[in-house]
């Protein structure tokens, strides 16, 4: 489920995202009742990504359609002007390209990205306890130590 | 400069506040109204969104990761009066105190615009909304200075 971030006083420090080559860092241990087992906290935009990517391998979206085609009253365009295409997004390290394919994934699944990644990532990848920081946007997944390092490997 | 041209720029320069007020307090829809039944808002960011329906705009809002706060100050104004209405440059700073970072980040900006008349008020037809320079400051708790 999703943990709603208050929208102009975000409490949660988003300092832990921060660093990092794979922008991971550790939350303390304890913060999730008595299991005990360690926990990260792992930037969104991987996860963004890799159900982009699902989306386009079952051929929901093609590679080369451009993201404006698939938005209401939102086109994209690249540095050099031509429009940005699905192939070029790249969500695990742009903003806006996150806020782009979040846009995607919404509108050609028809659920909101925290559903979806629950659907489709989070249960089914065995991220157990795992649990969406953020909702408008979605910013973060904390799960179990060892499982958010098997998914980073996967 | 007669009575209506002094009127025109007032009420633009009006709305162009508005608008900053708007993204200083998360007003969706009060920024909505600043735009024209029609508009195209672009944004020059690191790709460049293009944005035409309040819709979008909405979901524009929503869907970045808000500052803690912030404050957008205009700084100058050149606005030109036209048979269809008129056009606009606005030089503009933005403070935007992020938590992530406990920074804030200093932003300079440039807006050129197009206004139209709608229902007696001036409203943005065309914005195009280009950071110039930024540079990130530490953030500290807000202090008041002792008297003395």
């Amino acid at each position: 489920m999703s943990d709603a971030l208050p929208h102009r006083d975000a409490r949660l420090s988003r300092r832990m995202l921060i660093g990092g080559a794979a922008g991971l860092a550790a939350l303390p241990s304890t913060a999730f009742g008595a299991a005990a087992e360690p926990r990260i906290t792992l930037p969104v935009g991987p996860f963004i990504a890799r159900a982009l990517g699902a989306l386009v391998a079952e051929g929901s979206l093609r590679p080369d359609d451009a993201v404006g085609r698939h938005l209401d009253g939102i086109d994209a365009f690249g540095a050099d002007g031509r429009p940005l295409a699905i192939a070029e997004l790249d969500p695990a390290s742009r903003e806006v390209d996150r806020f782009l394919a979040t846009l995607l994934i919404e509108r050609i699944s028809g659920e909101s990205l925290a559903a979806h990644l629950q659907r489709r990532l989070i249960g089914p990848c065995g991220l157990r306890d795992a649990r969406l920081l953020g909702s408008s946007p979605v910013v973060a997944v904390s799960c179990r130590a060892g499982d958010g390092l098997r998914w980073l490997q996967g | 400069m007669d009575q209506a041209e002094s009127l025109a720029r007032h009420a633009i320069r009006t709305t162009a506040e508005r608008y900053f007020f708007a993204a200083d307090t998360g007003d969706a829809e009060l920024m909505i109204g600043c735009f024209a039944d029609e508009f195209r808002f672009e944004l020059q960011l690191d790709r460049t969104v293009v944005i035409s329906t309040p819709a979008a705009l909405r979901r524009l809002l929503d869907g970045f990761v808000a500052p803690a706060a912030s404050n957008h100050a205009l700084s100058n104004m050149l606005i030109d009066l036209t048979p269809e209405g008129a056009t606009s440059t606005i030089h503009a700073v933005a403070y935007l105190s992020m938590a992530e970072t406990q920074k804030v980040l200093v932003r300079g900006l440039r807006y050129t615009d197009r206004w139209v008349r709608q229902r007696g008020e001036w409203r943005i037809a065309s914005r195009v909304h280009q950071p110039r320079w930024q540079y990130d400051a530490p953030s500290t708790a807000p202090r008041v200075a002792r008297a003395t």
